[in-house]
């Protein structure tokens, strides 16, 4: 069920957000409620996942990732 | 040039340092890209091309293709370890490749998948260089009704034999054929099924499909039976190596399957995700053991991983002997050879034999090189097996969400992604296959173009689909499958 509201947030909200900070709530979420260990954890893969991603597609392969309001 | 003169001067060119490298480097991001669900060998053909024009057009074919089949030994890999497939045409494989797995043989399916391609490949590569300008002879007598003709078949052949009932499967086709509608119609410019928005008028693309089809609907469905449920695919290192059985048991799978998939490669449409199919099914029909699919029959792993090999072969020769091109895949090496200046067509062997002939060798070191990579490599894979299952799910979710986003940067598609991800779970719970539906969803567009193009060269009279030999047989072939099993069935019950 998360994960289902998990991916409809993320469709609905990635033009508000922008992808590096939706992709960091997302993951944090997912693997919170899914893996069920510490939320502190679970943050701190969210943002490595989140940074690693965003570089891996928008600076190595090009890929333009949405922004977001944030910049 | 004759064909050995061709391979020779072909080997000549493919060993240059500059070829050797590109072909390395395409097969690497080839096999990434394949692992990797969401970004295709077409996505990532399509934005490597503008980094080819400082090469030579050899050259960036040399590495555009090398992405092309490598990213089908990489699908295959996803498919067996997560039953995730990298992209379309490794669906099959999940099948057999996951139960496989799921048994502690996932090394011996990802060896015999591996193995199975590079023999394809190669089996491919001699049916290139010894059919090319015979074979397109032959294709040039296709008209419109021939490839309508062969669409259908193709179709009403899948829902025969794909998993389920065939009414379900028939259901399943038109739901596709329906779903590929969506969109504005190119010749007559009018919007169909869009709702007023603008954004359906580009359609619904196959690609979101399919991932959510397959990798979110596999991934809800995991989710759902919780963290409880222990990854039951570990791989000891010991059954890396099938054994000899299971080498026996591939071997002539692996034989039918590169030429199902040569041959498919040859007709336009999706050869290489429909060869695995047609593998699947014929294995299922030809095995001494059916009711062993479905649970870890390892002829389903070699067969279709030998056809989508063979397929990508088999796609090279309309591409490169008529300058037509098939597949998604293949358009876009059309593409690459244009803005590299070089004029595809009939005439390409003769005026560049250092293009034709580099690529076609260049295949064979790619599928070494490939072989190479997979075989050791496969450690490496196994080891993101010891991943926990919920941070996997969470990676190709996030994957698949990107994925998706950096085909056309389209909302869109997400929410197609997103959309089909539920439908695949329902349809899973419903334990219907969803693969005739995608089947349909890619040939529909084609068969649409293609009878249009019969009614109008027939001015409107439908007959002429039964007047032409060609296609009357092929529909003929369909409809035998369709209604001739249950005949058969009930007469014999008499």
């Amino acid at each position: 069920m998360t994960a289902v509201a998990c991916l409809l947030g993320f469709c609905l909200l990635l033009p508000w957000l922008g992808y590096p900070l939706l992709a960091f709530v997302f993951t944090t979420l997912l693997l919170q409620r899914l893996g069920g260990g510490r939320w502190a954890t679970a943050a701190a893969a969210g943002v490595v996942t989140a940074a690693l991603s965003h570089y891996l597609f928008a600076v190595l392969l090009g890929v333009p990732l949405p922004r977001g309001f944030l910049y | 040039m004759g064909a050995v003169e061709g391979i020779a001067y072909g080997l000549g060119v493919a060993m240059a340092p500059a070829n050797l490298l590109a072909c390395f480097v395409g097969v690497l991001i080839g096999t990434i890209v394949g692992v990797l669900p969401g970004i295709g060998p077409i996505g990532a053909m399509a934005l490597l091309i503008p980094s080819t024009l400082a090469l030579s057009p050899t050259t960036a074919l040399i590495m555009l293709a090398g992405i092309y089949y490598g990213s089908m030994y990489g699908g295959s890999t996803t498919s067996i370890l997560v039953r995730v497939p990298g992209e379309a045409a490794s669906v099959v494989t999940a099948i057999e490749g996951y139960a496989m797995a799921r048994r502690g043989r996932a090394g011996a399916a990802l060896a015999v998948s591996a193995v199975g391609s590079f023999v394809a490949g190669t089996l491919g590569i001699f049916g290139i260089v010894l059919l090319a300008a015979w074979l397109a002879d032959q294709a040039l007598r296709f008209g419109p009704p021939e490839y309508f003709a062969l669409s259908l078949m193709g179709l009403l052949v899948l829902s025969r034999l794909s998993g389920g009932s065939v009414v379900t499967s028939l259901f399943m086709v038109g739901a596709g054929l329906a779903i590929g509608t969506v969109g504005m119609e190119p010749i007559s410019g009018v919007s169909r099924f869009t709702f007023g928005w603008l954004t359906l008028a580009q359609g619904i693309d196959l690609v979101p499909v399919i991932m959510g089809l397959y990798g979110i609907a596999e991934v809800l469905v995991l989710a759902e039976q919780g963290v409880r449920r222990a990854r039951i695919a570990t791989v000891r290192l010991r059954e890396l190596f099938p054994t000899a059985e299971e080498w026996r048991r591939s071997a002539a799978p692996i034989a039918r399957g590169s030429a199902v998939g040569f041959l498919a490669g040859l007709v336009p449409g999706p050869a290489a995700v429909l060869s695995t199919f047609i593998s699947y099914a014929l294995e299922r029909r030809v095995s001494k053991t059916p009711e062993q699919f479905g649970h870890g029959a390892i002829e389903g792993v070699a067969g279709p991983e030998a056809a989508n090999n063979g397929a990508t072969a088999g796609a090279m020769v309309p591409l490169l002997s008529l300058g037509i091109p098939f597949a998604p895949a293949t358009a876009i090496l059309l593409s690459a050879l244009v803005i590299h200046g070089v004029q595809p067509g009939p005439l390409l062997m003769a005026q560049r034999p250092d293009v034709f002939w580099g690529v076609v060798a260049s295949m064979y070191v790619g599928n070494a090189f490939l072989l190479i990579l997979n075989l050791p490599l496969i450690g490496v894979f196994v080891s993101i097996l010891r991943l926990p299952q919920h941070v996997l799910s969470t990676l190709v979710l996030l994957l698949c969400l990107v994925g998706a986003w950096s085909l056309n940067n389209s909302l869109l598609d997400l929410w197609v992604l997103v959309l089909f991800g539920l439908i695949g779970y329902g349809l899973r719970k419903l334990a219907v296959d969803p693969a005739p539906l995608i089947v349909a969803l890619v040939l529909g567009p084609f068969m649409e173009n293609t009878l249009r193009q019969t009614l109008f060269m027939a001015h409107g009279e439908w007959r002429l689909l039964v007047f032409r030999p060609l296609a009357a047989a092929l529909i003929l072939v369909g409809l035998i499958a369709l209604i001739a099993p249950p005949i058969v069935a009930a007469l014999r019950r008499r």
